[in-house]
């Protein structure tokens, strides 16, 4: 925020509240009552409402990390492709504890959804033409982490970064389907809930200063104290500890967020 | 005024009533002794209500302007209202009262193996319910006989005396009206298509038995012989164009005349399917083709609600467009023709009208098929077929066989890989709660001390 704006902001909100103080003084006065004591506040961030958490929607090119489980074959690959399978969330973050001057730390919760298509190939390579038998693998990431922002830099600091970072237990539920069907191999379904761990450090960009009005309006109105774009690295090791299908990832989310 | 002579005393409770609607016109009138005094009978003396009762008859009744009226015609009016009553109760609960047996009510329904939903018209017959009237299988009842003949159960009620030249018809027609005679004549518009099973043999709460491709054929069931199959009407009645509304007409007949009848008017006969979409392309899958269509926004007929879809194998010399058979790949598909042989090739189906795609299924590796598609309306019909497409299904390897095969440890259902009750991260877990709570109720603490 530059110091022009925060001169007119404060400017603007100090006004509000001595104009209301004064008519409130008048009328008093003329009842015969004592003035009350009115309080200016030096810094417009004490009008704001206490924050208690967060919500972030995201987006990310997830990649199954399957073939990870092989070191001589590619399944996942040569089934779907190298490109990434979609997947879209939302997190939900308890900011349980405020440390002054450094951050916030408590316990998230997210959940995510995507799949990828393809097309089997014919099992005998030589067969002439191209298979349009579809098949189709669906993720729902989900985990609960312990989250960490490093809010200093931002409050303290005026710089309109929030790194953070994450880290706790991932649950992965996922299904192969053939066609229209769920994948079946020797009466194994083709399908599982893998567990593991993820881990994620990101950053934070403050959108607030864009439109101080707009972001004290919001907080007025919905209680909505910032807002943000994120982007970070997210890596998850979910295959039941090796016992199940490597279905963690290793990619880039981003999405929005905001604190409430 | 009038005045009738007689003498007499009348009793009050035989005049009082005619004779207030007589005062009630008008006219000021009364009962009166010869004498022309007012009689108190006797039962109405001796107390206080019984003296106002008189008064007030007495008021009505005594005046100047006597009526006086005849003790006989008196009893008339009292006695014949009875009689009259009764006689015609007698009338019509006696076995003289024949012509009033009447049809009460009557019950509908197509009992058929492949039911429909309340929303596709289970009332309405279609190409199918055709089809499947076999004379050479028992009536479908659901109880024994699943595959059985579709028929029409009429449940009939029966009210009044049935005599014994009593017998219970139905004729259908597409409009004309059944209870005329000429109608139900050779060269009318009504076709006869139930009879009594046993002449003079109708029960109060009877079930007749109508057959569709009977109803959907113009032969009289009088001039047919139920027993004999190959005398009964083929499957290519059921190929006629038909989408009409039929009424069938359940007749009463005491001779030959129609004593009651009801009409049956929610049948509607649907032999037509809509038209076929464009455009069939058919590509290869493990047992299975997936099928796209075209349907050209001028060719869309409201009608259709889905598409079925027909494969049929390819001859052993037909190959593509080979000289097999009639249709493509030399199968026995013909585009611009109804599907043959009734579901016998239909290899999938897909609802909505504006569906354009889908899978047919149950097919083998390695055999060439011809594919066709054919939409179909509400009732299930399906109209005539599409022009073909050839593939021939191969095997695949998904992405699950793939990883399988490749040693993957994967799979088998959402509880295979349960953890232990609390593993390495569940310890995990409950570092991070702990540690929480624990900086929190550390950080309340300070708070405290600093307000004390």
């Amino acid at each position: 925020m530059t110091g022009r704006r925060r001169a007119a902001l404060l400017g603007v909100l100090s006004s509000l509240v001595l104009s209301t103080a004064s008519t409130s003084h008048a009328h008093e006065t003329d009842a015969g009552n004592p003035p009350r004591q009115v309080r200016v506040y030096s810094d417009p961030s004490k009008l704001r409402s206490k924050r208690y958490g967060a919500l972030e929607l995201r987006l990310s090119p997830y990649f199954p990390a399957v073939d990870r489980e092989f070191s001589n074959a590619t399944p996942y690959r040569d089934a779907f492709g190298k490109g990434p399978s979609w997947t879209f969330g939302l997190e939900g973050d308890w900011q349980l504890l405020h440390i002054p001057h450094v951050g916030s730390l408590g316990p998230g919760l997210a959940w995510h959804f995507g799949w990828k298509n393809g097309t089997a190939p014919f099992t005998d390579p030589s067969t002439p033409g191209e298979s349009a038998h579809p098949q189709r693998m669906w993720i729902m990431p989900m985990y609960a982490v312990a989250v960490f922002r490093l809010d200093v830099l931002r409050q303290d600091l005026r710089i309109p970064l929030v790194p953070y970072a994450k880290f706790g237990l991932a649950v992965n539920v996922w299904e192969a389907r053939d066609g229209h069907e769920l994948s079946t191999v020797d009466d194994i379904k083709g399908k599982g809930l893998e567990y593991g761990w993820t881990g994620h450090l990101g950053v934070m960009l403050h959108l607030n200063p864009l439109s101080p009005q707009s972001a004290t309006d919001m907080d007025v109105s919905v209680g909505v104290n910032d807002a943000y774009l994120f982007v970070e690295w997210w890596y998850s090791d979910v295959s039941s500890f090796g016992k199940g299908m490597q279905v963690g990832s290793n990619t880039l989310s981003m999405g929005v967020a905001v604190e409430f | 005024m009038l005045t009738l002579l007689h003498a007499g005393t009348v009793k009050l409770t035989a005049c009082c009533a005619p004779l207030a609607t007589l005062a009630h016109l008008g006219r000021r009138c009364g009962v009166r002794s010869n004498d022309h005094a007012a009689t108190l009978p006797s039962e109405w003396s001796g107390n206080h209500e019984n003296a106002r009762r008189f008064a007030r008859w007495h008021t009505l009744c005594s005046n100047a302007h006597v009526v006086t009226i005849p003790r006989a015609f008196l009893f008339l009016v009292a006695r014949v209202p009875a009689w009259l009553t009764l006689g015609l109760a007698l009338a019509v609960t006696s076995p003289a009262f024949g012509q009033a047996i009447s049809l009460k009510s009557q019950s509908y329904r197509v009992e058929r193996a492949n039911e429909r939903s309340s929303s596709e018209e289970p009332y309405a017959i279609n190409r199918q319910d055709c089809l499947d009237d076999d004379p050479t299988k028992p009536d479908y009842d659901y109880k024994d006989a699943p595959n059985g003949r579709t028929w029409i159960r009429f449940t009939i009620y029966v009210d009044g005396n049935i005599k014994n030249n009593s017998r219970l018809e139905i004729w259908v027609s597409q409009g004309a009206d059944c209870t005329d005679q000429d109608e139900r004549k050779p060269g009318g518009r009504c076709t006869q298509v139930y009879k009594n099973p046993k002449a003079d043999t109708i029960q109060l709460s009877d079930v007749a038995h109508v057959y569709p491709r009977i109803a959907v054929g113009d032969t009289n069931i009088e001039d047919m012989d139920l027993t004999d199959v190959d005398a009964y009407p083929g499957t290519e009645v059921c190929d006629e164009p038909i989408d009409q509304a039929y009424t069938f007409y359940i007749m009463l007949f005491e001779g030959d005349t129609v004593a009651s009848n009801v009409k049956w008017t929610d049948t509607r006969v649907d032999l037509l399917g809509p038209d076929p979409p464009t455009e069939i392309s058919a590509k290869v899958g493990e047992s299975s083709a997936y099928v796209s269509w075209e349907i050209p926004s001028e060719q869309e007929d409201p009608d259709t609600q889905g598409f079925a879809l027909y494969c049929a194998p390819a001859s052993a010399d037909g190959g593509m467009g080979g000289a097999g058979g009639a249709g493509a790949c030399g199968s026995v598909l013909v585009a611009g023709e109804l599907p043959p042989g009734g579901k016998q090739y239909e290899c999938g189906t897909v609802t909505g009208r504006g569906t354009r795609e889908g899978t047919a299924r149950n097919l083998e590796n390695g055999t060439t098929y011809a594919v066709a598609v054919a939409a179909r309306d509400l009732v299930k019909n399906s109209g005539v077929l599409s022009e073909a497409d050839c593939v021939t299904p191969e095997e695949v390897t998904t992405f699950f066989e793939s990883y399988k095969q490749s040693g993957g440890r994967g799979g088998g259902g959402y509880c295979a890989q349960s953890p232990r009750p609390v593993g390495p991260a569940g310890l995990l877990l409950l570092l991070i709660l702990g540690t929480t709570a624990w900086v929190r109720r550390r950080q309340r603490g300070a708070v405290a001390g600093e307000h004390s």
